[in-house]
């Protein structure tokens, strides 16, 4: 997937920017209060544990035992292992702070005009932006900062909403229709708009995101528990294997000081995934943001990696709204350059896209110069009744139109019954059957040909749907078109079905059809109409440009308004539970060789037999139990970068990915520590730390 | 189940009277007394009087707990598992057929049970096999 030709707005950090690693050290320390702790079992059990170690190294110092050293050395990489975990979560905190702050600063302190009484809409106070509620209208004009999210509901206006998307192309807000939606912190760049505030202070689109960035409010999603439940069941399990170890040196015959048993039981319990499952959570959250997707819950995303087939609206969404002139097809006895002429002096005056694409199409493909239009020139422009609009020049009656309208024009004018030309019904047909729209050209009583107003598809919308179908996903596209031309436009696409002639019930049921099979369904959508559809699918992802209710009716909105980003968002998805399980995978592969490390030295001295577990000869039991301690500390650190940026996805299938994975963390995981704890040791031994 | 309960014997000085052979081989006696009593019927090896009191009253709490208590949980597994969706499979699907799936699990258990285990296999049979290649019996 080329993710060169999509825009992202943060600039991506280098992964130890200065600026959040200084504050992250010293919430590391913050975060130490075991009242915040214990969110966290495996760091929580941890910091329990130092901190009775901690207290027999005082004891220890009390009475002046030998071995101060060596347990004041324990007891200070204990403590490292704490503040380690903080650390990372610290860290990925900070990040999303900084893109917080970001998206803070589009909300400045800006006044607002409000109007007072609902009837009149010119008078209007001035308030601040923040004592707005739901329900008050205010209005705004060139050059004002919309105050909050809303509805537009008189007026039309262009708004340079650049704030929030980063794009600088003004787009254009009105009152009904699909368009009406404002979000706050954008400016007015012309014309005169009233709009209902929807959302009261504090809780808006913007704040509701930043607060989910910045993992204040996070609340752990399904995945998450999970997780950690499985990991509290290890920890208690490692408990008993531990506690019951003082009996068996007992029957041995000795004793086994509580620091060393402690020692062995930090390294038995996860602390490594322990420790890096929310940083995990927060990048996730935050690689959205980059992406330009603000997701409402951690939930959504997770949901999103799990999708099995997209729902997309045809319009705005698969093709540009606006159909555009391809050709001009002229019946036997008419020259092409009278019937491009003829197309070109009826659309002079038509203000819509079609039309100007038909004055772009004659003067680039059949070479005719624009002129100015005659006098005494009578434009009829089109109407929804007619279904025509032309010129009349003179005695010259020009119509386009639709092609029914036009026959019936032609009739009129003759007077009688015009018999249609030999070709005009069929290139009519084809036209319809590739799934372009027919206009009919006439003048007078006579036709002069069909204009070929073609649906055009956006540029790279099938490569990124066969990415879709590698991913395992299915692209249903829904359109109000007839199903001929639905059938063209979707086999052009390239999705692999379509549903034709569509209403927003039709949506609807559809979607609540492939929920009782079981599939998970993602829906993108930007009308008010789409608001159900979008509230029922399992993930709604709804267009910036779109309605109020539709943003509120979803769980993420795209600020690229881009309905293929969802490859991005079930990436982000995917790799969330995939970098969860992998570091879990790892974190406890590395328990093997820690026990190769510790169980020979613990029983050593009642066993010597025990020497050939010592696989990795290491050097006094000491030395090795400080050296397992310190690998278990500093893998937290070296995983930080992994946890933050995500193991990559490959849209291989299910099976081949996870053998990978298997293979790199989890042979890795067994072999790794192997390798560390003896490098650790022996500059252990060099160092005569102990 | 087995590793409190080899604890408690390992300490306690009437359970210790009853074990025939010394050191590590009696260690293993015992793991092997409540590892049978919990995962099976309490077989045990020669060496140790397992018909006594002691030995019979705490095998029997290993085996209650650990062969009838546990078919409470799974139960309730199964129970859980029985309302959820069942959904069609798709290329996103794990397949549960084939060599992947048989040594993931495989791996899990080896891994799991072995990393739950080893201190106690390590001073009971591990240790007792070593001694023995160096040429001491119990």
């Amino acid at each position: 997937m080329d993710t060169s030709k999509l825009r992202k707005r943060m600039p991506v950090s280098t992964l130890f920017d200065p600026k959040i690693v200084g504050p992250a050290i010293g919430q590391a320390f913050v975060k130490l209060n075991p009242a915040t702790l214990i969110k966290n079992p495996v760091i929580f059990v941890l910091e329990v544990v130092t901190a009775l170690t901690t207290v027999l190294l005082v004891r220890d110092l009390v009475q002046h035992h030998t071995d101060v050293g060596f347990t004041f050395q324990i007891v200070l990489w204990l403590w490292f292992t704490v503040l380690f975990a903080n650390f990372a979560e610290a860290v990925a905190e900070g990040r999303g702070k900084a893109q917080a702050d970001s998206l803070r600063k589009t909300r400045t302190e800006t006044g607002a005009k409000r109007i007072l009484m609902p009837d009149n809409y010119e008078v209007y106070e001035g308030v601040s932006a923040e004592d707005l509620q739901a329900g008050d209208l205010v209005v705004c004009e060139a050059g004002d900062i919309i105050p909050g999210d809303g509805d537009v509901i008189q007026g039309i206006a262009s708004v340079n909403e650049a704030a929030i998307t980063g794009e600088s192309a003004p787009v254009i807000r009105e009152s009904g229709g699909d368009r009406s939606a404002v979000t706050g912190g954008t400016t007015v760049i012309s014309d005169r708009i009233v709009i209902r505030i929807t959302s009261s202070p504090g809780s808006s689109f913007l704040d509701r995101m930043i607060k989910l960035v910045e993992g204040a409010e996070r609340q752990k999603t399904p995945n998450e528990i999970a997780l950690n439940i499985l990991l509290i069941g290890l920890t208690i399990i490692f408990v008993f294997a531990t506690a019951t170890i003082p009996s068996y040196a007992t029957y041995a015959g000795g004793a086994i000081s509580v620091v060393i048993l402690v020692a062995l039981f930090v390294t038995l319990i996860p602390t490594t995934i322990g420790a890096l499952l929310s940083a995990i959570g927060i990048a996730g959250m935050d690689r959205l943001v980059r992406f330009n997707v603000l997701a409402m819950s951690g939930r959504a995303v997770e949901a999103a990696g799990d999708v099995d087939t997209l729902l997309l609206d045809k319009t705005e969404t698969v093709t540009f709204g606006d159909r555009l002139a391809t050709e001009v097809i002229v019946v036997p006895g008419v020259t092409e350059r009278e019937a491009a002429e003829a197309a070109l002096l009826a659309s002079d005056a038509d203000e819509t896209a079609e039309g100007r694409s038909i004055i772009t199409l004659v003067q680039e493909k059949y070479n005719v110069r624009r002129q100015v239009a005659p006098a005494g020139a009578k434009f009829i422009t089109f109407s929804a009744m007619t279904r025509l609009s032309g010129v009349d020049i003179g005695a010259r009656k020009l119509r386009k139109g639709a092609i029914d309208s036009v026959l019936k024009f032609a009739r009129e004018q003759a007077g009688h019954d015009v018999p249609e030309p030999p070709t005009f019904r069929a290139a009519v047909d084809k036209i319809a059957r590739s799934g372009g729209t027919p206009l009919g050209l006439a003048e007078g009583s006579r036709i002069l040909g069909v204009i070929h107003l073609k649906d055009v598809i956006k540029p790279d919308v099938k490569d990124r749907f066969a990415a879709l179908r590698r991913m395992g996903i299915k692209t249903v596209m829904i359109t109000g078109d007839n199903p001929v031309t639905a059938a063209a436009i979707a086999s052009e696409a390239g999705v692999d079905d379509f549903i034709a002639q569509a209403t927003p019930e039709d949506k609807l049921r559809y979607i609540r059809g492939e929920q009782t099979q079981g599939r998970l369904i993602a829906m993108c959508g930007d009308g008010t109409n789409d608001a159900p559809a979008l509230a029922q699918a399992d993930v709604g992802v709804c267009m910036q440009t779109g309605t109020q209710a539709a943003r509120e009716a979803g769980n993420m909105v795209d600020l690229d308004s881009d309905p293929t980003k969802l490859i991005e968002v079930v990436e982000i998805g995917k790799q969330l539970l995939m970098t969860r399980g992998a570091l879990t995978t790892f974190s406890i592969a590395n328990d093997v060789a820690k026990y190769f490390a510790i169980i020979p030295a613990i029983f050593l001295t009642f066993y010597p037999q025990l020497a050939v577990l010592n696989v990795m000869q290491l050097a006094t039991p000491q030395s090795a139990i400080l050296s397992a301690i310190i690998f278990n500390a500093l893998i937290i650190i070296a995983l930080i970068p992994l946890a933050l940026k995500g193991v990559t996805y490959r849209p291989i299938g299910a099976g081949a990915l996870l053998r990978r994975n298997l293979l790199v963390y989890g042979l890795g995981g067994i072999v790794l520590p192997f390798i560390g704890i003896k490098a650790i040791n022996l500059l252990v031994n060099a160092l005569h730390l102990v | 189940m087995f590793l409190g309960w080899t604890a408690v014997a390992a300490v306690n000085p009437q359970a210790l009277t009853q074990l025939g052979n010394a050191g590590p081989h009696g260690f293993s006696e015992m793991l092997y007394l409540y590892t049978s009593s919990t995962g099976n019927n309490k077989s045990a090896f020669a060496g140790i009087s397992a018909n006594t009191m002691f030995f019979n009253i705490t095998g029997a709490v290993a085996m209650f707990v650990g062969r009838f208590f546990m078919i409470i949980p799974a139960m309730a597994i199964a129970g859980s598992l029985v309302e959820k969706k069942s959904i069609p499979a798709s290329t996103g699907t794990f397949p549960t057929t084939g060599g992947l799936f048989i040594g993931l699990v495989v791996g899990v258990i080896l891994i799991v049970g072995g990393l739950t285990f080893f201190p106690a296999l390590a001073l009971g049979p591990l240790v007792e096999h070593l001694i023995m290649t160096a040429g001491t019996l119990f």
